[in-house]
């Protein structure tokens, strides 16, 4: 078991200006490296969630953490994929990927390598030049994340990123989210409607069972998550029982 | 034959027919106030060099009153709409005088300022600056939430976020407020033409009009109106390179 958690709420209220309160007393710890899928009731508090990881929304009471200092900011560490994927409709797909490294300051020749090799990674090379309402949402949503990969962070925060997508396309975005982030070795956090998505792409899968605000959240352990195979076969009974049981736990 | 031939032609034959009207009425009527466009024409080509001189006049003043306009409130508004604390320090003021009839003012600022070109671009400015602000600074307040996000967890600071977001945001809407402005420039300026001026076309309208000489007031108008298509023209290609973001998909 880690000492100190790589990211970490202790504690944590929350609530937007008069609003509800979304987050009462919270405590979640997720280790270096760690993969998690977020699953509960839509409008629970779970992209705020997200944010407060991301040092983007600061909490009323008790703390955000990362690395043991507290997550005031967004860090250069954690990178975020937002639901409309945040993508900016006046620069083109190639310049979309290189924005992020742009904001940071990275040199031009580093931008342009890392960019082109995304693009190729992803697919992308042949809508580069195009703008993103030129783009299916697939193609876009591989632009968000070419621009998040390019960035090499530590930490992969993604809100729903594969809801605008048809099946077979949602598949293939899943398992190459899935190779790149055990390649890369990175944590990843991701918030999901889909119990077969967070069963595919999570070590974790934490669970808001009850409604707002959100105490504490159910963690269950993958079954198929061991040694070097990061992702389960899609047709594994193992997998097949284990978002059963995600299932039955939310449904209750 | 391609949308905008078939747009030209309309518009030649629009133009022919409104001719034509003109010419058999004014033939009709007999009323040296009113003289068919054949006259007018003939008028125009002999005061061509005249015309020129007096055209050059005027764009230079629509030139310089609506590049002062442009580059103070465009920038003020940008800046406001990204600015909570901004935008309540200026907005209240620009939208308390933008509805106040500013021309109304002229025989004060020919006191204050004197007969010579201050006055009239001191005028045309205070009134193009405030239709310019609310235009832009309304448009740039249509950023929306997700983007800035994005764009914060990117790392993006203030000066990245003005400069990635906002202003580009903001040109379609500049465009539009110049291409407003320069009709609006071009009417305030004939009537601040016609007061202790003798060069411009305003100028040149009032001296033939007191002489009762209708076809060179006609030929003034007629400079005056090839004055305002020809900033119409620019703008429209202006407008079409800094906004084809937003109809690249219906061209494609």
């Amino acid at each position: 078991m880690y000492e100190i958690a790589h990211l970490e709420l202790r504690g944590v209220d929350f609530r937007y200006g008069d609003g509800p309160e979304l987050l009462s007393g919270l405590d979640w710890r997720i280790g270096p490296g760690e993969t998690w899928a977020l699953l509960g009731p839509s409008g629970c508090g779970k992209t705020t969630l997200l944010y407060l990881l991301a040092g983007m929304r600061i909490p009323q009471r008790g703390t955000a953490q990362y690395d043991g200092e507290p997550l005031a900011r967004p860090r250069q560490e954690i990178g975020l994929v937002l639901q409309d994927f945040g993508l900016l409709p006046w620069l083109t797909a190639a310049a979309n990927v290189e924005l992020g490294m742009r904001l940071r300051g990275l040199p031009a020749v580093e931008r342009e390598a890392r960019r082109e090799s995304w693009l190729e990674r992803l697919g992308l090379q042949e809508v580069a030049r195009q703008y993103p309402p030129q783009l299916s949402g697939g193609q876009r949503q591989r632009v968000a994340l070419a621009r998040l990969l390019a960035l090499q962070t530590e930490v992969l925060l993604l809100d729903e990123p594969f809801a605008s997508v048809d099946e077979l396309t949602r598949e293939r975005l899943q398992e190459t989210l899935g190779r790149l982030v055990a390649e890369m070795g990175a944590t990843q956090v991701l918030v999901t409607h889909s119990v077969e998505e967070a069963a595919f792409l999570a070590q974790h899968v934490a669970l808001v069972l009850e409604g707002t605000p959100i105490r504490e959240i159910t963690v269950l352990e993958n079954p198929c998550w061991h040694g070097e195979c990061r992702t389960p076969a899609r047709d594994d009974p193992t997998y097949f029982a284990f978002c059963r049981e995600i299932r039955s736990l939310l449904k209750r | 034959m391609n949308a905008r031939w078939r747009r030209w032609n309309i518009l030649l034959i629009e133009l022919l027919a409104f001719t034509l009207i003109w010419e058999l009425i004014a033939v009709r009527l007999g009323e040296p106030a009113l003289p068919p466009p054949s006259a007018v024409l003939r008028e125009f080509w002999h005061e061509r060099a005249v015309l020129w001189w007096h055209l050059l006049v005027s764009a230079r003043r629509v030139l310089l009153s609506v590049a002062f306009s442009i580059g103070i409130a465009a920038p003020l508004a940008i800046l406001a709409a990204s600015s909570r604390i901004l935008d309540r320090a200026l907005s209240p003021l620009f939208y308390f005088f933008h509805p106040v009839p500013k021309v109304v003012f002229l025989p004060i600022l020919l006191l204050l300022v004197g007969l010579g070109e201050d006055s009239k671009l001191l005028l045309m400015t205070a009134i193009l600056i405030f239709q310019i602000y609310v235009i832009v600074r309304d448009a740039a307040k249509q950023v929306p939430a997700q983007t800035l996000d994005s764009m914060a967890s990117l790392g993006a600071n203030r000066w990245q976020l003005l400069r990635f977001v906002y202003v580009p945001v903001s040109l379609p809407a500049i465009v539009t407020a110049l291409k407003v402005s320069v009709a609006i420039a071009i009417a305030v300026l004939y009537i601040a033409e016609q007061t202790g001026s003798l060069e411009g076309l305003g100028a040149y309208i009032k001296n033939h009009f007191q002489m009762v000489q209708y076809a060179k007031v006609y030929s003034g108008a007629l400079a005056m109106s090839a004055l305002g298509l020809a900033g119409f023209a620019v703008l429209s290609a202006l407008e079409s390179r800094v906004t084809r973001w937003q109809r690249i998909k219906f061209e494609d």
